[in-house]
């Protein structure tokens, strides 16, 4: 765990905390199936698992995007069902997985964007807004960026400003959806970096959901594992990528390792699949 | 957005809606004690003769209906598109703006008329016991038609919070040709009336002329209220170009933004078709050429749009009431029939109490004749004067469709690719 998120005081609730939530789509798909998860404070939680297990579904309903069934969701000690939406984006922000963007609008509109919860009455963007905006971009290394069109930005780039609108959305939590899915090597450590930044400098509180279970043992503080709508593994990256929990989830092909030494502390497992 | 052409372009557009205004006020088929320009500027100063004041006040009433009607369609061709996220989803296209048709004929069938004669049979519009309470069906009802017709056409078109344009532009297609087809059949049922079926026939073209406070009223107030909106739909539109999804997790309520957009567009279509019929592709045309200028921001986009509509629809108006009739002047011929039977035809350069002075148009010799020779003096009419001056009658509606029509077409091809991806 970070350093902030060791400093909260104790008396504090969850940022997250979700009990029994469960979710049938109209196709009989059980999506979550009484899923209860607790995220503290600055913590660093990535949920990994196999394509349809139900963590991009578990990342909308804590967003609010998606509406359950039954169970219950709270951020930060507050029912979510009972925030509106400003309320609601004041307190968390999506990275989406991608964005379709029309064109005109510049990486600046963009950022601004994230403001939109903060606007009062007539929603003018205040000198403020437009400050944070402007530090935000400054601090994904997008400063220079400012006044290019979104719908032309390559994919790292446009990830960055994705991030820097969600930073600009000042809530304290931040929920990211296949943040590197479609990037190189070299950029998905530039994403992944800028992540871990956040949360152990700015000291927000970060749901990552990913296929990369190595990116998430390398910067992640805690990993869920999903299957079938139900968590089968919580707990650090040392716990959760062992062979015994994979095998069941991801069937035996697999390579086993160590990074000897991570950004987030330590040594920490690496996972490969393995033809042998 | 660059801030000194953003600047230029509002106060040019302010000025390119004060001179069209001004030659509309100048120039119509009555005519007036002064001429032209003249006439115009005492009625502004409020020291005209009470004849041409009536004339003149006509005159207003037909320009003040114009930058209601095509600042309204232009608005609402703007905010349709925001929502829909694409160019090609104007009112009338998605067939908005028939639904807005077929509600107010049903209010004109209700009512009897809604032609000349109609407004004849009621002096003082309002004070009466069928004034305007009764005169409101037909705009409340065109609003009624076209707020269902644009629930439907976002209802059919959206799966899964996504829009798909293929399908958007289909459905439009459908509901259109649905929306006519009982149109049709209303029209037919009512041919018996005459009055009322004259009155749809030459409002449904999209007519200016002979317009009353009651218009004037009706299309300004739905004007107003989708104006009001701007600041709170505006910024929200832009969050909508991410994606509903997008904009929830910003904050914005797609559902309140989509129902209020929704509104407002069949409000500024409503209210104006109940005006004046359809005028069909200004709400295609303008934001589409006012986003490429100021850029798809819609807070300055939506006002923008308003008032180039309204630019828009003044220019067909002056093309057809100042300029068409001075060019059938300028191309018809002076006939001057001769006491000896001998007629001249072509074009008069001097007339003096003592002789006429024409040039010959077979020949173009010049031809000096007595003025007590001349029997009688005429304009003739060729075909090309015929011409202009039958432009200059046309409802404007027809003159948007041959210039739209054609910009339709061109935007279809250049989104070609995207509607067959």
């Amino acid at each position: 765990m970070s350093e902030l998120a060791r400093k909260a005081p104790a008396s504090e609730c969850a940022a997250i905390s979700a009990a029994d939530v469960s979710l049938t789509y109209s196709n009989g798909i059980r999506a979550l199936d009484a899923v209860s998860l607790n995220v503290a404070h600055g913590e660093f939680l990535a949920v990994i698992g196999p394509n349809g297990s139900g963590k991009s579904t578990l990342l909308r309903a804590l967003s609010g995007l998606q509406a359950i069934e039954a169970g219950s969701i709270s951020l930060e000690g507050q029912a979510l069902a009972a925030l509106d939406a400003p309320e609601r984006a004041r307190r968390v922000a999506l990275v989406p997985q991608s964005l379709e963007v029309l064109p005109g609008y510049s990486v600046s509109d963009f950022v601004l964007h994230g403001r939109y919860a903060h606007l009062s009455g007539w929603r003018l963007f205040s000198k403020h807004d437009r400050d944070v905006a402007r530090e935000c971009l400054a601090r994904v290394g997008a400063a220079n960026f400012l006044d290019r069109a979104m719908n032309e930005m390559s994919g790292g780039e446009r990830q960055r400003v994705l991030i820097a609108r969600a930073l600009a959305q000042e809530s304290r939590t931040i929920l990211l959806d296949e943040p590197t899915s479609a990037l190189d090597l070299k950029h998905q450590l530039v994403v992944y970096r800028l992540i871990f930044e956040m949360h152990r400098n700015a000291g927000r509180t970060i749901v990552v959901v990913t296929h990369d279970l190595n990116l998430a043992s390398q910067f992640a503080d805690r990993l869920v594992l999903m299957l079938n709508g139900k968590i089968v593994s919580d707990g650090t990256p040392e716990n959760v990528l062992r062979r015994d929990v994979l095998e069941t989830v991801y069937g035996s092909d697999l390579a086993f390792g160590a990074f000897e030494q991570t950004v987030a502390g330590g040594s920490r497992p690496w996972v490969l699949p393995w033809a042998r | 957005m660059n801030s000194i052409r953003t600047r230029t372009l509002w106060i040019g557009i302010v000025l390119l809606l004060l001179l069209p205004l001004l030659v509309l006020l100048s120039v119509g088929y009555s005519e007036t004690g002064q001429q032209g320009i003249l006439a115009a500027a005492r009625f502004l100063f409020g020291s005209s003769p009470d004849a041409d004041r009536e004339i003149l006040k006509l005159r207003l009433m037909r320009s003040l209906c114009a930058i209601g009607v095509g600042g309204s369609l232009a608005l609402a061709g703007a905010m349709s598109q925001g929502l829909f996220r694409n160019p090609l989803a104007a009112p009338d296209l998605l067939g908005i703006g028939s639904g807005a048709m077929l509600g107010a004929v049903i209010g004109i069938a209700f009512l009897g008329g809604y032609g000349p004669d109609f407004w004849m049979s009621r002096p003082v519009v309002g004070a009466s016991n069928d004034g305007m309470y009764t005169l409101a069906i037909i705009p409340v009802l065109s609003f009624a038609g076209a707020l269902a017709t644009a629930l439907t056409i976002y209802r059919l078109a959206t799966r899964g919070g996504r829009i798909s344009i293929p399908a958007l532009l289909l459905t439009g297609l459908a509901v259109n040709a649905l929306l006519g087809a009982i149109l049709a059949a209303l029209q037919v049922l009512l041919l018996q009336d005459w009055q009322v079926s004259r009155a749809i026939l030459a409002w449904g073209f999209g007519t200016l002329d002979d317009r009353t406070p009651f218009h004037l009223g009706v299309v300004w107030g739905g004007a107003a209220l989708a104006l009001l909106s701007i600041p709170f739909v505006g910024l929200e539109l832009d969050l909508l170009a991410g994606g509903e999804e997008d904009a929830a997790a910003l904050g914005a309520d797609p559902v309140k933004i989509k129902m209020l957009v929704l509104a407002c567009v069949a409000l500024a279509t409503a209210s104006s078709v109940a005006v004046s019929g359809q005028i069909a592709f200004v709400g295609l045309l303008v934001p589409h050429v006012m986003r490429m200028i100021v850029g798809p921001h819609h807070r300055s986009l939506l006002p923008i749009s308003f008032l180039a509509g309204a630019v828009l629809l003044l220019s067909v108006l002056v093309l057809q009431h100042g300029l068409c009739p001075v060019l059938s002047d300028a191309v018809a011929f002076d006939h001057v029939v001769l006491k000896s039977g001998e007629e001249i035809s072509g074009r008069i350069v001097s007339e003096t109490p003592e002789k006429i002075a024409i040039i010959r148009s077979t020949t173009g010799e010049r031809v000096a004749v007595p003025r007590f020779e001349a029997a009688s003096v005429s304009k003739h009419q060729g075909r090309l004067a015929l011409f202009f001056w039958r432009v200059s009658s046309f409802q404007p509606g027809v003159l948007t469709s041959l210039l739209g029509a054609p910009f339709f077409l061109y935007l279809l091809l250049r989104q070609r690719r995207a509607l067959e991806g």
